[in-house]
């Protein structure tokens, strides 16, 4: 049986990460979702706007691994014409959240050794980027970083989407601390990846609690500009994720 | 349903353009019109606009508005690149001690063997081995997401003006230090194999720091 839907629900990546949409969402634990509405509150082009609501409707576990995408089926439901829908499945298929056999594309599937991969090199990508904002972060940063951290403590740790999420942008926040935009990059194309596996760590008892700890601690390292402290616990912080993945793919095998 | 022309130029064009960015066939900051494109690739404004989506993607061209340019990075974005390469290639070798294949093993040979014979004055076929050299190696660690992040810095390394296989003495050096991290792999050090790809790195990120500070001078 798969995770509980409201794992897949309504997962809106970081502001300043990436173009937010504004898509609506069906209830929470429905079994059934829907497609993303047509939103007129997008801006942009039609591709990019297309590409914006597939892209959180993929991440929101829509659509299920394997599922084929049929780009006539996806204009009619998403109300877009032929290039906008190819357009915006090929970017999918850019970002590695779509694959194409030939002719047919499909959500990407990932066995659980490539998915550990992931969790093995958000290990040292965020050890690096901790390590960056130690040395070049700004006082903004010191604060956005501290807004996303305060923001995390407010959130219904109920909302398992509203937990990913504040998780994301605390993320986000000290990724652009690092000022490397090259790791910056990386890290967007990880966390995309990442947020396209369904279930989430932070729903593992205590852990939630234990990397609320941590992210304060890594902001402590990077106010005081100790990189050498700051990597350390991003390395442990990312470690325990790892770990804990490790665990939850073991159990659902 | 996809349908094979379209989805198949596009693809053919994205392919070709992506090919001479890498190569360097345009100048950072090259304003790249979809007119002009389309008159010199021979296709139409459809396959182009998906063709340009992906390149912007890939970090290897910007779009201001309707303009398009090839991107151009700053002598700290480049440096950066190589700092990010450093732990990319460390993880990759340490991965290739640990998981390759007899088969990975005797591609990552040939290409060394490759390298060994080619004319070290010849900056084209250098760039040409050492990336085949640095392709098996990623191939033989294994790991999807490792070999992801490792082909889109490279192409995005690639697409610079300059090389650092063009500084003197460094070709030499780079060589050897392929074969101490080859023979790390062989031995199935995962350790040795990934401190040798990190200094290999971290020689190029120090020689292309160089390289920007003549420039600035």
């Amino acid at each position: 049986m798969r995770a509980n839907c409201a794992v897949y629900r309504s997962i809106t990546l970081c502001a300043g990460m990436l173009r937010r949409s504004q898509s609506t969402r069906s209830g929470e634990g429905n079994s059934q979702m829907e497609r993303t509405p047509r939103s007129e509150a997008e801006t942009g082009g039609k591709g990019l706007a297309l590409y914006t609501r597939l892209r959180d409707d993929v991440l929101a576990g829509v659509f299920q691994p394997g599922e084929r995408l049929s780009e006539s089926e996806l204009g009619r439901q998403y109300g877009a014409s032929r290039t906008p829908t190819r357009e915006a499945v090929a970017r999918l298929e850019h970002e590695g959240l779509v694959v194409r056999q030939g002719l047919i594309a499909r959500i990407r599937e990932r066995r659980p050794e490539e998915i550990v991969d992931l969790y093995r090199i958000r290990v040292f990508m965020e050890k690096a980027i901790a390590m960056d904002a130690a040395q070049r972060r700004r006082e903004l940063d010191l604060v956005a970083l501290e807004r996303a951290i305060a923001a995390e403590a407010e959130v219904d740790r109920a909302d398992s989407a509203a937990v990913q999420e504040a998780n994301r942008r605390v993320h986000s926040a000290l990724a652009a601390a690092a000022h490397n935009e090259p790791l910056l990059d990386l890290q967007q194309r990880l966390t995309l990846q990442v947020a396209a596996i369904p279930g989430t760590t932070l729903a593992e008892p205590g852990r939630w609690e234990a990397a609320h700890a941590e992210h304060q601690q890594i902001l402590a390292a990077v106010r005081d500009q100790d990189a050498e402290a700051a990597g350390a616990v991003a390395e442990a912080h990312m470690n325990k994720a790892r770990e804990l993945r490790l665990a939850m793919l073991a159990s659902t095998r | 349903m996809v349908t094979a022309s379209i989805s198949g130029k596009a693809a053919q064009l994205y392919h070709q353009l992506r090919t001479d960015l890498v190569a360097g066939r345009f100048t950072p900051g090259q304003r790249l019109s979809e007119a002009s494109l389309g008159r010199e690739y021979g296709v139409s404004r459809s396959p182009i606009r998906e063709a340009t989506v992906r390149l912007e993607h890939d970090g290897l061209i910007e779009r201001q508005g309707m303009v398009i340019r090839v991107r151009n990075r700053t002598a700290d974005e480049i440096v950066d690149i190589y700092r990010v390469r450093v732990f990319l290639e460390g993880a990759i070798a340490a991965d290739a001690a640990t998981r390759h294949y007899d088969v990975d093993l005797a591609r990552v040979g040939q290409t060394w063997q490759d390298a060994d014979e080619v004319d070290p004055t010849d900056l084209a076929a250098l760039t040409k081995v050492n990336r085949a050299f640095h392709n098996a190696l990623a191939a033989a660690a294994h790991n999807a997401t490792l070999q992801d992040l490792q082909q889109r810095l490279t192409d995005q390394v690639s697409a610079l003006p300059a090389t650092t296989l063009s500084h003197p003495g460094r070709w030499e050096q780079a060589h050897r230090e392929h074969r101490q991290i080859l023979d790390a792999i062989r031995r199935g050090d995962a350790d040795a194999a990934r401190s040798a790809a990190e200094q290999h790195m971290a020689r190029a990120r120090d020689i292309r720091l160089a390289l920007s500070a003549e420039n600035q001078l």
